[in-house]
């Protein structure tokens, strides 16, 4: 097969070769030369997706280090590039921050194969003797991704991500100073957990460390007052302050303005949150009648559980290739969604071209500034597309057990019980009858 | 009556057989993940056997536990969980384990614009390197970006 072994500029010069296409071709001919185009156009494809970059993806754990400031303290810290696409990778290392000059890194590059989950490496830091100013000092090891012969060439040029694993450094206060954060959980019953953990960066121990968490609507109407238990927090230490709510308001989103009390001082802490289920969720999305190479219509039941109407909201459905870049991108019409109610939104996506089998993707749902996330697994066949959804959270499930063989076992109990009962009762009368 | 004495005795000793053999085949479990194991991906699922709940909580005591129940989707921070299983009859044993900060992102390309995900467990600051602009990226949200950007993510101060 010579034509099979051609290369692209043989091709060229045959195409150009041909005086005029505007003639009628018949017969070998014909079909000699829709073979010679059929394989141009495949070796285009081929140097097109050449051309494309790889998906990019890398991710570098911890994400922040601290450490409080000890007089020429020497230590080191590891930290792991993760491969989160699970794929070959090439990736280049370097430092920058308050101490950049006194942090060594272990590696400036380093390979990944797609087997591998992640890469452990490590730093050193060296801290002077002395640092004057109180405060935190930050430096940064960050991790870029390059492409495979970046190592060759030296430079690259197209889109990088880069991340970075935060050294801060905090140089103790001479005084009580705190610093916090609100993590905030919902679980299954309602209940709202505030977490505060809080960090005494001052000099001197705080005897009593408390929070109160106000609750307010977006209307800044205040709905709730909770207290955390008091905690002492000595020099340079962390603790966790946590309280409960049982809210019996109505879903939607509640600032929390925290205030930490600590030693007739105060700091104040913010953090937004939603009460009861997501506002506007994606139910259920499924497509029928379906033929592949046809236009495929996806249907999306979309519930919006809040009390007023949602203007101008529509559906984007991505589906991923196995190099995980967009195949495709499709948009539903725009929809007002009525409030307290479902609505079905309809999607249509041309798969001519489209192979079976399986494909990771995305359905996400935009409305005004906002948007909701699901991850989807679409499994195509001939005549079918299987939708089935990933959640993006943590989750629990559960593996069965024995609750079977004790069910029959409750079962055989109750039975048991029973016979003895009319055994003892029904029997007997009879037999007391009967004597 | 010597007999049914008998087979009540042995009906009795049958009961509590099956009694003690329930208590100990309905321990419920915590299949996965592993105690002590660390979690770098924003998704995970706890796995259990014979349970009806889960209860987490960030102390050994279980002051302030989450409770969840099987399908139970729920945004926990970074940070050491202790969790344990227990159903209508008893308490599994306390496990932990523990979200490490993982800053990742995707990025994913696409026709007229590339899609940039945070795949790692912890909210991220994206820096786009040209154009100076900084934008929050939640766990598990994705952002629509220009073609051929740079992007640095560095961990959210909260």
């Amino acid at each position: 097969m010579k034509t099979n072994k051609m290369s692209v500029n043989d091709f060229r010069n045959k195409v150009n070769s041909k005086k005029s296409f505007n003639k009628p071709l018949l017969g070998t001919e014909f079909n000699r030369t829709f073979f010679r185009l059929t394989i141009l156009s495949v070796v285009f494809i081929i140097l097109a997706l050449a051309q494309i970059n790889q998906l990019s993806s890398i991710g570098i754990t911890p994400g922040r280090t601290t450490v409080d400031f000890s007089p020429g303290l020497s230590q080191d810290i590891q930290f792991s590039i993760v491969n989160t696409e699970h794929k070959d990778m090439n990736v280049v290392l370097f430092v920058r921050g308050d101490f950049n000059e006194s942090i060594l890194l272990e590696k400036a590059f380093v390979s990944l194969s797609a087997s591998e989950n992640s890469k452990e490496l490590s730093y050193r830091f060296t801290l002077p003797n002395r640092i004057d100013k109180p405060g935190k000092y930050v430096s940064e090891i960050v991790a870029m991704e390059v492409p495979a012969d970046s190592e060759e060439k030296g430079a690259f040029v197209g889109a990088t991500v880069a991340v970075a694993s935060q050294l801060y450094i905090y140089v103790a206060y001479p005084d009580k100073y705190i610093e916090g954060e609100v993590n905030i959980v919902l679980d299954d019953s309602g209940k709202v957990v505030f977490f505060v953990p809080i960090v005494n960066r001052g000099d001197l121990d705080i005897v009593n460390a408390r929070a109160i968490i106000d609750v307010y609507t977006p209307l800044n109407e205040k709905v709730a007052t909770i207290e955390t238990a008091p905690e002492p927090l000595a020099s340079l230490q962390r603790v966790e302050l946590a309280a409960e709510w049982q809210p019996n308001v109505n879903p939607g989103r509640y600032l929390a303005v925290v205030t930490v009390l600590y030693d007739n001082e105060a700091l104040e802490l913010h953090k937004e949150f939603s009460i009861g289920e997501s506002l506007v969720d994606i139910e259920e999305v499924y497509v029928k009648d379906f033929q592949l190479g046809e236009i495929a219509k996806f249907n999306a039941l979309i519930n919006n559980k809040w009390s007023s109407e949602i203007k101008d909201a529509f559906l984007n459905i991505l589906v991923y290739n196995d190099e995980g870049q967009i195949m495709a991108d499709f948009k539903s019409p725009t929809y007002d969604l009525a409030p307290l109610s479902k609505s079905e939104m309809v999607s249509y996506w041309d798969t001519a071209g489209v192979h079976r089998g399986e494909y990771d993707g995305k359905l996400i749902l935009r409305y005004g500034e906002k948007s909701t996330d699901k991850n989807i697994h679409l499994k195509v066949s001939d005549s079918e597309i299987e939708i089935s959804g990933l959640t993006g959270k943590v989750s629990v499930r559960s593996s069965g057990g024995k609750s079977d063989v004790s069910s029959l076992l409750v079962i055989g109990i109750i039975v048991l019980v029973v016979v003895n009962i009319i055994w003892f009762v029904v029997v007997k009368k009879l037999m007391k009858r009967k004597k | 009556m010597t007999t049914t004495r008998k087979i009540l005795i042995a009906e009795a000793v049958l009961v509590l057989g099956i009694v003690v053999y329930m208590y100990f085949s309905m321990a419920p479990e915590a299949i996965s993940p592993i105690s002590g194991q660390s979690i770098f991906e924003p998704d995970f699922v706890l796995e259990i056997g014979n349970g009806e709940e889960v209860l987490v909580s960030r102390t050994p005591d279980f002051s302030n536990p989450i409770i969840l129940k099987e399908g139970s989707e729920v945004d926990l921070p970074v940070g050491t969980y202790y969790w344990k299983v227990r159903n209508w009859l008893r308490e599994g044993e306390i496990n932990t384990f523990v979200i490490e900060s993982n800053v990742g992102l995707n990025l994913r390309e696409g026709s007229e614009q590339d899609l940039l995900e945070n795949s790692g467990t912890v909210d991220v600051k994206v820096n786009e390197k040209k154009s100076g602009t900084i934008t929050g990226v939640g766990v598990g949200e994705s952002i629509e970006v220009e073609k051929g950007g740079e992007f640095e993510g560095k961990q959210d101060e909260n």
